[in-house]
């Protein structure tokens, strides 16, 4: 390959991107598919398809207190969260967004208030009655917690240009 | 059942190869220089054992991913909760090229995780 690529001069500690605006937290409180990116313990990159939900200016998401993600961002608290709209004909956008994430147990009660009044799921997705009700009884006993990330940059990324 | 409470919803061999063989496009995820995770979505085809992933050449990954470096897809389909399915693979950047104001990243899979809902003991069956 030539080696003509772009220089990206990654400053110590800072993500890439750009600061958050309004435009992004809109798009990641409309479109709640995001894949959360970490750093694990061997320098390697781990992603995992997840359901965002926006709240209180970040982005959070619920998941079981003893998975392997949480103990990935408690060791490296730097995550990408990139949001790809589920309805590629409507909106062919996806952003790019980098903070810090942490365990917020303060979020359990929010996040079940929203499961447990929610007629159908943020994703698009119609999820069962029994699978919310499992979510919301497992975030009342903290076998679920909720993983919050506070934004400190973002950008549309290119992608692979007309691919949605 | 896997290991602790939670049931094995992983998929087969076979069942594996079907899936990755549909997907156009893979969640490409890889790190800056300065540690932080990046990712972009990536037009690609995939196998258990590989992975070829396109992506513009001015995206910003790009310029993070290098031979022998390190790199995860992922991917996910399903409209309703128990079609959801999806697979996490892991590797090493085995081949670049750059055709056409795109780069081209040839990976070579050693890590597979995959999960399919309609595993879960409460799915419906059909």
């Amino acid at each position: 390959m030539n080696d003509d690529r772009p220089e990206v001069d990654h400053a110590p500690d800072q993500p890439p991107g750009d600061p958050v605006n309004d435009v992004h937290r809109e798009f990641l409180a409309s479109h709640p598919q995001v894949f959360l990116v970490v750093r694990r313990p061997d320098d390697t990159p781990m992603g995992y398809p997840m359901v965002g939900r926006w709240a209180d200016g970040a982005l959070e998401f619920s998941t079981y207190r003893k998975s392997a993600k949480v103990r990935h961002v408690e060791a490296d608290p730097r995550v990408c969260c990139l949001c790809v709209p589920r309805d590629s004909e409507l909106e062919h956008r996806v952003l790019a967004a980098w903070g810090r994430g942490f365990i917020e147990m303060a979020g359990r009660d929010r996040w079940r208030a929203a499961i447990e009044g929610r007629e159908t799921a943020p994703a698009g997705i119609a999820v069962p009655d029994s699978v919310r009700a499992k979510v919301a009884d497992r975030l009342a006993t903290s076998k679920r917690v909720v993983l919050r990330v506070e934004l400190e940059s973002a950008a549309f990324v290119r992608g692979a240009h007309g691919l949605r | 059942m896997a290991s602790g409470d939670r049931p094995d919803i992983s998929m087969t061999p076979d069942e594996l190869e079907d899936f990755l063989s549909s997907a156009r496009a893979v969640v490409l995820a890889g790190l800056a220089s300065n540690g932080w995770p990046l990712a972009t979505l990536a037009s690609a085809t995939a196998t258990p054992g590989s992975v070829r992933a396109t992506v513009d050449a001015d995206d910003l990954i790009v310029a993070s991913i290098d031979e022998g470096g390190s790199v995860c897809c992922v991917l996910d389909a399903g409209i309703s909760y128990y079609e959801i399915k999806g697979a996490v693979l892991r590797g090493r950047v085995v081949g670049l090229s750059d055709p056409g104001g795109t780069c081209c990243v040839e990976v070579a899979i050693d890590h597979v995780v995959s999960f399919d809902f309609s595993k879960l003991p409460e799915a419906p069956r059909t």
